[in-house]
């Protein structure tokens, strides 16, 4: 029986001792985790799959880019695969496990350092341990007048690695790929390279100017398995004079066609700068209260169920997020175009900072359009209780004809399925991520069972209706992968052959190998 | 029997393999559980009655982290003031999520993991993982519920239960608390598992586990056992704030076998299960 509680594929016991012992000289034994109490909160995820599908041979914790060099020498030299982790945050998409079983946990924590603020031109040099919340902390202290942008899980994750997984935030630095500028990446050669301008010795353009010269590389390191990425630059927005978060309720579920309609021209013209996020009735209740306080049954929550706790929790059946930043007069000069539009449908009802005062549902989203990190929306997982939760994220037009169908096609597939729609649309400079949270108890073999089926079907019927994913589980990554077709998956091999011939950094990520 | 119920219980018999701790191929032979240790109960919800247990079976330091979701660096202060000390605490999901987190964030060591979900007729469902060391708290959970008369189902799957088949298990006094016990022979890649029923005839139960009552063999009583009496206990989350509470102090040697147990107390933890409460408990060493 082995000393160890998974194995790399194709490693033999032996050879992975030699490894082990190698990277125990390289980053001392407290830094090599084997054992399985301290594997075990590498192993947990909330997959519709059995934890030990994911289960890793070994944690390792490298504290340098020095470290790291040495790290892959090994790997190279045992074939031994590695799976880095920044803050290892990525819950509902793999948390901190490994994306396939046996592989050793490449912990990029104790790498956190903020090496550089710059306040006049509004940008951050970041290591991949530094999360969101250390960031924010770090501009408060120093009075810098600058606003980052976070997702929702926020305060435990990190800006490095929710860029790398291209995540989103509110406010209108959102698009965080978009804003990023330079890496630090190491190779699987151990080579160091650093994009756009960081190639330049004295550069100082490094964190301005995303180009460089020549193919534009940060992208394949984003989502992949080209490299491990350790210094980030992520620009920083000026702190605004002034800002108004609003909200619009709609009491019907049919007025996401109208919504996304009228708001669309106002993003793509940047009256309303940020990403809109245009959310359900459970999604915004959930966030507070549990399912079983309004029902109990078995089954996709009934409709009219949902029309009792808007109205209970003064709801509406889409519930629309939206801020304006800039001078008092620029703002009222949108405000007053906003109202115009939002006017001409008599059933919404706007609301501000004023009325919303107490609202904890308000708060953390004008909380997280500010760049402010929070942890309100983890209350979604009382929802159904049970530690199940998938997100799936396919993405369309931001055209009001593309909502309501695909609401509709997801509500009766989780439907089927005894789940319930828990979704919201996030409507971006011209494009919508449709983001659903399948939410299951994972510990009842039957909804674990429901949770698996439902996902593919999902992914299979929002394909067929030609709607992409932009980013998923590590359950499902080859099944997306499939999804864009042989042609990209030729092309992203060819690219890991040339750049990671052993195979050795996160075999399998994005379907890469 | 509807498929629906079969399915249930025999998933329960899975799914604890489903959901632990990565069932390593390892004898078990390693024993972590030594002690005695100073013991740190960390209050989230409100668990008051997890709270009274714990406190009716040692003594333990209490720190509250908010009543929702936990002040995470009141959690990394908790870790740091507390280094070489055992956590046990009961916390919502949402909470516990975030705390584990935290947890590994600070090199924390998550030992035991429970599941519970609770009906609204009083019913309770509990999924028990463990690491090596720290098995055997089906039963003195399942002897507490039995005692109150509650409803429940107790699933507990542990390192290293496979291919124990020869090793030597108590035999068992369940009668005492009205559990008739089976072994249930493994199946072609599962791990053979202890089965106690109380309240529920053994046919009913084979047939929702979808089995031969001539392939469940009674358990013989190998050595004698008495469980430790209990007291009758007031809630599922006393009995379990006892039971945690003596794993997480240690002291003694854990002689518990590591072995698949599923508990059934109550002929309606065969029907359907709805659970309208859920909650996560823990055993940590910081």
């Amino acid at each position: 029986m082995s000393k160890y509680i998974a194995l790399p594929k194709g490693v033999t016991e032996a050879t992975f001792d030699k490894a082990i012992v190698e990277f125990r000289k390289i980053l001392g034994t407290e830094n090599v985790l084997t054992t399985a109490e301290q594997l075990s909160s590498y192993r947990k995820t909330m997959l519709s799959v059995a934890d030990d599908a994911h289960a890793p041979s070994a944690a390792i914790v490298a504290h340098s880019v020095e470290h790291i060099q040495k790290i892959v020498a090994v790997c190279n030299k045992y074939k031994v695969p590695i799976w880095t982790i920044s803050t290892g945050k990525n819950l509902g998409y793999g948390s901190a496990a490994p994306g396939e079983r046996g592989q050793v946990v490449l912990d990029l924590k104790r790498m956190n350092k903020i090496v550089e603020v710059n306040a006049e031109l509004g940008y951050a040099l970041v290591e991949p341990g530094v999360t969101y919340q250390q960031l924010y902390d770090y501009i408060q202290e120093k009075n810098l007048p600058l606003w980052m942008s976070c997702p929702a899980p926020s305060s435990i994750a990190g800006p490095l690695g929710n860029t790398l997984d291209r995540g989103v935030g509110y406010t209108p630095y959102g698009e965080h790929f978009l804003f990023s500028c330079g890496m630090e990446v190491v190779l699987a050669t151990g080579e160091v390279l650093r994009t756009g301008m960081g190639g330049i010795e004295n550069s100082n353009t490094w964190q301005v100017f995303k180009w460089g010269y020549g193919p534009y590389l940060d992208g394949i390191f984003t989502q992949s398995n080209y490299g491990i990425v350790t210094k980030l630059g992520i620009w920083l927005m000026p702190a605004p004079p002034a800002y108004k978060p609003f909200c619009i309720r709609f009491p019907d579920e049919t007025d996401i066609v109208d919504i996304v309609e009228t708001i669309r021209p106002l993003r793509i013209s940047m009256i309303i700068p940020n990403a809109i996020v245009i959310a359900s009735t459970i999604w915004e209740a959930a966030v507070t209260v549990r399912r079983s306080e309004f029902y109990q049954g078995k089954g996709q929550i009934p409709d009219e169920i949902l029309r009792e706790v808007a109205k209970k929790s003064n709801l509406g059946a889409w519930n629309v997020y939206a801020a304006l930043y800039g001078s008092p007069e620029q703002i009222e000069v949108n405000w007053q175009i906003i109202n115009h539009f939002f006017k001409q449908h008599p059933k919404c009802r706007i609301t501000t900072e004023k009325e919303e005062a107490g609202n904890p549902v308000f708060e953390y989203r004008a909380d997280l359009m500010r760049g402010k990190p929070n942890l309100t929306e983890f209350g979604l997982y009382n929802w159904r209780g049970g530690g199940g939760s998938m997100w799936f994220a396919p993405v369309s037009q931001a055209m009001g004809s593309e909502t309501l169908k695909q609401m509709k096609l997801a509500k009766q597939i989780l439907g089927r399925h005894g789940l319930d729609y828990v979704g919201e649309f996030i409507v971006g400079w011209r494009d919508m991520h449709h983001i659903i949270d399948v939410l299951f108890d994972k510990t009842n073999p039957e909804e674990v069972k429901a949770a698996n089926t439902c996902f593919g079907e999902l992914l299979d019927e929002f394909t067929k209706a030609g709607y992409g994913t932009y980013r998923t589980n590590t359950h499902f990554m080859d099944k997306v992968a499939d999804t864009y077709g042989p042609v990209q998956r030729k092309v992203f091999s060819k690219i890991k052959k040339a750049l990671d011939p052993n195979g050795i950094l996160a075999p399998g990520k994005s379907g890469i190998r | 029997m509807k498929v629906h119920r079969r399915s249930i219980l025999k998933g329960m018999l899975t799914a604890g393999s489903l959901a632990a701790f990565g069932l390593p191929r390892i004898s078990f032979g390693a024993n972590l559980n030594t002690g005695p240790y100073d013991l740190v109960l960390v209050s989230g919800i409100d668990t008051a009655e997890f709270a009274a247990g714990v406190r009716g079976a040692a003594t333990a330091t209490e720190i509250s982290l908010g009543k929702s979701l936990p002040d995470l660096a009141a959690a990394a202060r908790l870790f740091d003031a507390h280094r070489g000390k055992r956590l046990v605490g009961l916390m919502s999901d949402a909470a516990y999520v975030l705390f584990s987190e935290a947890a590994r964030d600070a090199g924390v060591r998550q030992l035991f993991e429970g599941r519970h979900s609770v009906a609204a007729d009083g019913g309770t469902r509990h999924s028990l993982n463990s690491v090596t060391g720290f098995q055997g708290s089906a039963e003195p959970l399942a002897a507490g519920l039995a005692q109150s008369g509650a409803a429940f189902a107790i699933s507990e799957v542990p390192q290293g239960t496979e291919g124990l088949t020869t090793l030597a298990l108590r035999g068992g006094d369940w009668a005492t608390h009205g559990f008739a016990s089976f072994h249930i022979g493994g199946e072609t890649g599962n791990a053979p598992l202890w089965l106690h029923l109380g309240g529920i005839e053994p046919s009913q139960a084979c047939t929702a586990l979808g089995l031969d009552a001539a392939q469940a063999e009674t358990l013989r009583c190998w050595r004698s056992y008495a469980p430790q009496p209990a007291d009758a206990i007031p809630g599922w989350d006393h009995a379990l704030g006892q039971t945690l509470a003596k794993l997480a102090i240690g002291g003694r040697e854990n002689q518990t076998p590591c072995v698949t147990q599923v508990f059934v107390h109550g002929a309606r933890m065969l029907e359907e299960f709805s659970a309208c409460d859920s909650y996560v408990s823990f055993v940590m060493e910081a």
